[in-house]
């Protein structure tokens, strides 16, 4: 919501999706009647004059649909150049689940600034500093000097406490790493307008650099910046992967190494041991396999383990994956009895108000 | 759900940003934890 209201105020456009809507959303920044209570003039008189109705932070949908995409590409071709060169930044606290992530890399891909992963200050936490900071080029360690890139790249067990971060929330505390945070701000965004303003961790770092591919992003082959934490694929972007919101500092150092949780070689000695032990859990002689995905997979998988083409199933539309899932039942060649609902409340009514389901036959031997 | 590309004059926003009325665009994402439903300040 601040950073929001920050942006709003200071003539820089906001688009959500996602999640992130509807926080927006509980505080009008989706309610077009709001819009000049939270705009600047500039970005107001602009959200007039590009749509119909639109509200103080476009809503461009779910993760899923590609809603950001479609508009930066579209954008992109109205201003006759490539979205990497347009003053854009994504903001994607706490994104955890695949959609988010994915969105995030695609438009690391596309070379926009993009902020992942490490928490955003909560209510109460100490003001040390955070994602407004980082976005206007001054972050700065709790001991108030201006983060450098070396900061980040001490040994193991090096101990400087002034490189923890305070507590930020029950059972959190933030590495060393995490600490370096956020984002390269992009220079269009800066305090210094839209000159070339070196990003506050560029000393030391490679700049100017061909973006790398996201795969190659992803294994930790790119410039890797302590622990693997943070990938420097282009000038301006930096990537924080998640998960090692919690790493431990010695943990965190050695760049080049991977952890326990990555798929080196002592994972695979980790969880050849769990496969064994699968076994007896589904009290079976043969392999276990895991099959790792995001929940539209469990969907897929639970559908063809219990079903066969032809078989009828009642589904009920609960909300609009429940949509999605009815869809992929029937792209699996499954007979689906789908009761609707009704209004714009019907998601969150109770399934006995809803009209009746009809006949569905025995399911198969499955 | 939200809107779509088609319903918004990109054309306007791509002639803001190059005219220099407004700064940017911040795309806001990801944050599914309802601690960031926090108050605003005052």
């Amino acid at each position: 919501m601040i950073l929001a209201q920050e942006f709003l105020k200071n003539d820089i456009l906001c688009v959500s999706s996602g999640d992130a809507s509807v926080s927006l959303a509980k505080y009008g920044f989706l309610n077009p009647r709001q819009c000049e209570k939270h705009c600047s003039m500039a970005v107001a008189a602009l959200l007039k004059n590009s749509g119909k109705n639109l509200p103080a932070v476009i809503d461009l949908g779910s993760s899923e649909n590609g809603g950001v995409a479609e508009f930066l590409f579209a954008l992109a071709a109205a201003a006759k150049t490539a979205v990497r060169d347009l003053p854009i930044l994504a903001c994607y606290a706490e994104a955890n689940r695949s959609a988010e992530v994915a969105e995030a890399l695609a438009l690391v891909a596309l070379g926009v600034s993009t902020y992942f992963w490490p928490s955003l200050p909560v209510t109460g936490a100490p003001d040390d500093g955070g994602p407004l900071e980082a976005l206007r080029g001054t972050i700065r360690r709790p001991d108030d000097r201006p983060y450098r890139q070396e900061d980040g790249a001490a040994g193991e067990g090096e101990d400087d406490p002034q490189r923890v971060q305070p507590c930020r929330g029950p059972g959190r505390q933030r590495s060393s790493v995490d600490g370096l945070e956020i984002v390269i701000p992009h220079p269009a965004l800066s305090r210094k307008g839209r000159g070339r303003t070196p990003p506050p961790f560029a000393e030391g770092m490679e700049q100017g650099t061909s973006p790398l591919p996201v795969r190659e992003a992803m294994q930790g082959r790119g410039n890797i910046n302590k622990g693997g934490t943070i990938w420097h694929t282009r000038a301006d972007v930096i990537f924080c992967r998640s998960g090692t919101d919690e790493c431990p500092r010695g943990g965190a150092s050695g760049p080049g190494q991977t952890d326990d949780r990555s798929p080196g070689p002592e994972f695979k000695t980790l969880a050849g041991g769990l496969f064994e032990g699968l076994k007896g859990v589904f009290k079976t002689a043969g392999p276990v396999m895991i099959f790792a995905s995001s929940g539209t997979g469990a969907w897929e998988a639970s559908l063809v383990n219990t079903l066969s083409p032809g078989d009828k199933v009642l589904m009920f539309e609960t909300g609009h994956f429940a949509t999605l899932w009815k869809n992929m039942a029937l792209r699996l060649g499954l007979e689906v009895d789908f009761v609707p609902g009704t209004g714009a409340t019907a998601w969150i009514r109770p399934l006995s108000k809803r009209s009746s389901p009809g006949t569905v036959a025995a399911p198969s031997s499955r | 759900m939200g809107f779509s590309a088609a319903e918004i004059d990109v054309k306007k926003i791509a002639a803001a940003l190059a005219g220099g009325k407004i700064k940017g665009i911040a795309i806001l994402a990801g944050t599914n934890n309802v601690k960031f439903t926090q108050d605003l300040p005052s």
